[in-house]
C-alpha cells in the first residue's frame, strides 16, 4: 500500500502533463492497481516456493486469472513467458499493453521488419517470383543503399519450427485447453466441417454477404478465397492473421491455444466481416506470413 | 443469459446470468458494458448465425444486435447465448 501511495502522485501528474482525458486516467489508474495486485500475488506465490511448497504452473495461473478477475478483467490478463525470445505483440486494449508492445507495424514484408529490429533503415521491400522477398535498405552514415534478397524457402521452414517451438514451451497452452476448445468449436459447426477440421485441420465456410469463402486453418491464417467466374478454380484473396489478445512475434502462435483462435475467426466472421478483415493482418498467398 | 468466455486455457467461463431479476439485469449491463470498453467482441449466436452485441438495456432485458451493414434489431436478453471475444491483434 506505501508504494502505491507514493507511485500513483506522480503517475497523476504525468497524466496531466500529457493532456490525458478522464476516461484515459481511469484506465491508467486501474492499470496500476492491477499490476501492483499482480506484483503482490506474483512475490507471495514466490514466497511460498522459497518455503519449501511446490507450486504448479496451474496454481500460479488461476491465482493470476482471480486478481483479473478481482480487478474487473474477466476475460483474464495475458502473461508473457519470459523465457521467450520471441517478443510478445498485444492487442490494443489488452490489460497491460504497455509492457509488452500494442500493434503491430504493417510492414510491405516480414524481412523488413527484422532488419529494422537490426537498426537498419528499409527503403522499400517486395515479394517476387522464385519465392523471394527483396529488401532495400538504406546504410545511415552515407546514405547509400544496397538489397538484399531472401529465398523464403528457408524462412517458411524457421517459421514454422519457430511457432511449434513457442507453442510447445509456452506453459498456459496444454493439450487439455486444446481439447476444451475443440468441444467448443465442435457445437458451432456442421458435422462435414467438423471432419474436415479433425482430418484435415482445416474446414470451409463461405459468407452468404460476400460471397468468400473462408479456409480456417488450425494454427494458420485463414484463407479468403473467391470462386467467382472470374476465378473458378479458386482465387486467394488474402491470408487474414488475427489472434485475441496477441501473438508472438515472427511466428503464428498466439496466446490462446489453436482452437480458440479459429472459433474468434469464425465468430467474427459470421458477426461482423468487414470488422474481421479490417483487424485482421491481410497477407498475400505468396508471403511468409500466409502459412502457404 | 449465458455467456461464454472464449479462453479454454481458464477452464470453463461460462457464466449464465438470471435477467429475470433486477439484480440480474444490472450485473449483465455491467458485465457487458465493461467487456466491451475493454475491446472485446460479444457475439450473440442463434443456430449458426452470429450477430454482434451493439449493446443492453437493463430496463427492457433487450439486446441490441447488429444485423446488416445500417440495421439494427432487439433481442430478448434472457435466452440469448452470446460468446466472448478478447481484443485481437493482426498478425
Amino acid at each position: 500500500m506505501t508504494t502505491r501511495e507514493t507511485e500513483t502522485p506522480d503517475v497523476e501528474t504525468m497524466m496531466a502533463t500529457l493532456g490525458y482525458s478522464k476516461q484515459a486516467r481511469q484506465r491508467v489508474r486501474e492499470e496500476v492497481a492491477l499490476s501492483e495486485a499482480l506484483r503482490e500475488a506474483i512475490q507471495a506465490c514466490a514466497s511460498r516456493m522459497q518455503a519449501g511448497e511446490a507450486l504448479s504452473w496451474e496454481e500460479l495461473r488461476q491465482r493470476l486469472t482471480e486478481v483479473a478477475e478481482a480487478h474487473g478483467y474477466p476475460m483474464g490478463i495475458p502473461m508473457p513467458d519470459m523465457d521467450l525470445a520471441e517478443q510478445f505483440i498485444s492487442a490494443n486494449l489488452t490489460p497491460l499493453g504497455a509492457v509488452m508492445q500494442h500493434n503491430q507495424q504493417q510492414l510491405h514484408t516480414e524481412m523488413a521488419g527484422q532488419a529494422e529490429k537490426q537498426g537498419l533503415r528499409v527503403r522499400n521491400s517486395w515479394t517476387r517470383l522464385g519465392d523471394e522477398e527483396v529488401v532495400v535498405v538504406e546504410e545511415a552514415s552515407s546514405g547509400q543503399s544496397a538489397s538484399m534478397r531472401v529465398p523464403m524457402a528457408g524462412v517458411r521452414l524457421r517459421k514454422l519450427l519457430d511457432t511449434a517451438m513457442v507453442r510447445t514451451k509456452l506453459m498456459n497452452l496444454t493439450a487439455e485447453a486444446e481439447l476444451r476448445a475443440m468441444d467448443a468449436l465442435k457445437e458451432k459447426i456442421s458435422a462435414q466441417q467438423w471432419k474436415s477440421y479433425v482430418l484435415n485441420g482445416m474446414f470451409p465456410e463461405s459468407s452468404k454477404r460476400s460471397g468468400v469463402f473462408y479456409f480456417f486453418r488450425k494454427g494458420f491464417p485463414t484463407l479468403a478465397a473467391s470462386f467467382s467466374d472470374r476465378y473458378p478454380g479458386g482465387h486467394i484473396l488474402a491470408a487474414l492473421c488475427l489472434h485475441p489478445f496477441g501473438y508472438y512475434a515472427g511466428t503464428f502462435c498466439g496466446s490462446m491455444t489453436p482452437t480458440d483462435e479459429v472459433i474468434a475467426h469464425l465468430l467474427l466472421m459470421r458477426a461482423d466481416e468487414h470488422g474481421f478483415w479490417k483487424k485482421s493482418g491481410q497477407w498475400s498467398a505468396t508471403d511468409g506470413r500466409s502459412g502457404l | 443469459m449465458e455467456m461464454e468466455i472464449l479462453h479454454s486455457v481458464y477452464g470453463d467461463k461460462k457464466r449464465r446470468i438470471d435477467t429475470a431479476t433486477e439484480a440480474g439485469r444490472q450485473e449483465a449491463a455491467v458485465l457487458l458494458n465493461r467487456l466491451m470498453a475493454q475491446g472485446a467482441a460479444v457475439i450473440l449466436q442463434r443456430g449458426k448465425k452470429a450477430y454482434k452485441v451493439k449493446g443492453y438495456d437493463p430496463v427492457s432485458d433487450l439486446l441490441t444486435v447488429q444485423v446488416g451493414p445500417t440495421k439494427q434489431v432487439t433481442t430478448s436478453g434472457r435466452r440469448s447465448k452470446t460468446t466472448v471475444v478478447a481484443p485481437s491483434a493482426g498478425g
